[in-house]
């Protein structure tokens, strides 16, 4: 499934967060969207699964406007792992797997061997096969995220958007998270942090600086040293891992070289 | 905060697995109808179950057998205690159905169906029928009328009050829903209290032991309403339980969901509003089963709203059916509020179960 966005705006009480976004991202692709704090990189993903209201511009899923799409129709498509998290009521993780069949289901539908094995093997695919009974608020951090990403497995839609979905986790898991979206047979788009991670997972990085797209590209052309000092404002150095050949990037703040020094 | 809510709602007595619920809610019915039996039996004139079955039957078909038992008694079981007692079964399955609904509503386990201010609306048009309207009318059947329909009517017009603070460009919010129903509640609270202030030499305990709840205008032209609307609602929130669910897991998880949230949001306040104005208009206020009834129920099969609803329903008529036994014996010929057995009643019943759990 791809998607494409034209003139993408967003705002909150008339001030633009987000301005005049094109994004191509074609059927197959793990694209990753990277930039600073309050560079927009979330409101655009909450503009594409439909919380934000854009002010401005399209955005195609399929060259279908998803504006026009029902709320559930969207859910069958698209399917989202967001940061937002409560737990202020028990589910079981299998419950909250199966939440991800409601997109499919009718009023009166009950659910069938087909939806049980959909989550079975959605909870194995994330290694949490033996939590299926555990309740999901006495999860650690990482098994919380992981459940969340079974449930949009199990909702078995196309395209597939996650928020930072290595946040708290320990560096087994953001690999294999990552290496887990890359393998799956769908379109993500991954807002995230971690150079490293866009580096070595995602075959196409835009990195959005002020609402606006810095640069788009592959991560080896896009995730310079240049860029990472005038977006991030500080100083990198961009190598190559020996053992796979990706990009390596280490961070040093300007004053540590002593550019800044306490001279007056 | 966090804690101490997640804390009740980590409460669990044994969750059962789905194939289990179908045989705990049809082990419940029974229990049900056997409540139902034994509280019309139960009372100053004590029936023993077996004529309490068999007028009840020779009323529904009064061909199949000859019916010779004293006139009175037959009073007492088909207009009296009958009505009393479905009338009882119809308010605990509502307010438990209605407390279920509204906890996942604004995704908190301390909502209760009394919280957005429905009941304070309803109360205010109650008192004013009680203290008012039924003097000028002065006619004692017409009063029974009006208390029931100036309760809804002030139900509808705390609905709308509350839904005018609340909406905004972002929808109805759990937190602007439970601040403006907040609100509301205290301005009608202030004018229930008013009226009764100016009335206190003429009739002031009727608005109160009213406020307070009770089954006691029970007949049987009065069920149809609570019934008809008990039972629209709940075949609507059931064909809605995995919407429900999708909404405790919060706003933006619910939309990725498919679910149309404010649209799904509104109907839900307005369905609540007019299960429990309805409710509030046949018996006063009667706090704590909705709130503690889902909780209850949430520790057996688990938040599941396709489990809990129909759980919810069963479990609250039965409890009330037997608070409002409890009520009209233990201080007979006097009758207890039902608010008032149900604070005493429940309370501690529920610190039993939180204490229970909290030492193992």
């Amino acid at each position: 499934m791809k998607l494409r966005t034209e003139n993408l705006g967003w705002g909150i009480n008339g001030k633009k967060i987000i301005d005049n976004l094109d994004l191509h991202i074609r059927e197959g692709d793990c694209i990753g969207i990277v930039g600073p704090n309050g560079s927009g990189k979330s409101s655009l993903l909450r503009c594409i699964y439909r919380v934000n209201k854009p002010s401005s511009g399209t955005i195609l899923l399929d060259e279908e406007n998803i504006m026009r799409l029902s709320t559930r129709e969207m859910a069958k498509r698209a399917a989202s792992v967001l940061q937002e998290s409560t737990d202020q009521f028990e589910f079981r993780v299998r419950e909250v797997v199966m939440m991800g069949r409601n997109p499919h289901k009718g009023l009166l539908d009950r659910d069938t061997e087909q939806d049980k094995s959909l989550v079975s093997e959605a909870l194995s695919r994330v290694g949490l096969a033996d939590f299926a009974d555990r309740f999901y608020s006495t999860l650690s951090g990482g098994e919380k995220q992981r459940t969340l990403i079974a449930r949009a497995l199990a909702q078995q839609a196309e395209f597939l958007m996650l928020d930072e979905p290595t946040n708290h986790l320990d560096i087994h898991y953001q690999l294999e998270i990552m290496e887990l979206i890359r393998t799956l047979d769908v379109t993500s788009l991954v807002v995230m942090h971690d150079l490293n991670l866009a580096a070595q997972y995602c075959n196409g990085v835009y990195v959005m600086n002020g609402g606006k797209i810095h640069t788009f590209g592959p991560p080896e052309e896009v995730l310079t040293a240049e860029m990472i000092r005038k977006v991030y404002r500080v100083n990198a150095s961009v190598n190559r891992q020996p053992e796979t050949g990706k990009l390596n990037i280490s961070f040093y703040h300007f004053q540590s070289k002593g550019i800044c020094s306490t001279s007056k | 905060m966090q804690t101490g809510l997640s804390f009740f709602a980590r409460l669990e007595l044994r969750t059962l697995p789905y194939r289990q619920t179908g045989v705990f809610i049809l082990f419940l019915g029974v229990f049900l109808f056997l409540s139902m039996s034994m509280a019309v039996s139960i009372g100053s004139v004590s029936l023993p179950l077996e004529r309490v079955w068999s007028i009840i039957f020779h009323q529904l078909f009064p061909e199949s057998m000859p019916g010779d038992w004293p006139r009175n008694e037959i009073g007492i079981v088909w207009q009296i205690r009958l009505p009393r007692v479905i009338l009882g079964a119809l308010v605990g399955a509502g307010l438990a159905v209605a407390g279920t609904t509204i906890q996942s509503l604004v995704r908190n386990p301390l909502a209760d169906p009394y919280l957005l201010g429905i009941s304070s609306g309803a109360c205010t048009g109650a008192v004013l029928a009680i203290l008012f309207i039924s003097r000028i009318l002065n006619t004692k059947l017409s009063g029974v009328y009006s208390i029931s329909f100036l309760a809804f009517l002030g139900a509808v017009l705390a609905f709308f009050l509350v839904y005018m603070i609340a909406q905004s460009s972002n929808g109805l919010t759990p937190m602007r829903m439970i601040l403006s129903g907040l609100a509301v509640s205290y301005v009608f609270m202030a004018a229930t209290n008013f009226m009764i202030y100016l009335e206190q030499r003429n009739g002031a305990t009727s608005a109160i032991f009213w406020m307070l709840g009770g089954l006691g205008g029970a007949r049987w032209e009065k069920l149809l309403i609570p019934f008809v609307v008990l039972l629209g609602s709940m075949s609507f929130l059931t064909m809605q339980a995995r919407s429900l669910n999708s909404l405790l897991m919060g706003d933006e998880n619910a939309i990725v969901l498919g679910v149309n949230l404010n649209r799904f949001r509104l109907t839900l306040f307005v369905v609540t509003s007019v299960l429990t104005g309805a409710l509030v208009a046949v018996s006063g206020s009667i706090g704590f089963v909705g709130l503690v009834i889902p909780h209850l129920v949430r520790m057996i099969v688990g938040s599941d709203h396709r489990k809990v609803l129909p759980v919810s329903a069963v479990v609250g008529a039965i409890f009330l059916i037997w608070v409002d036994v409890f009520a009209r014996t233990i201080l007979a010929p006097r009758e207890l509020p039902l608010g008032i057995v149900t604070g005493f009643l429940g309370a501690p019943f529920f610190i039993w179960l939180l204490r229970r759990k909290s030492k193992s």
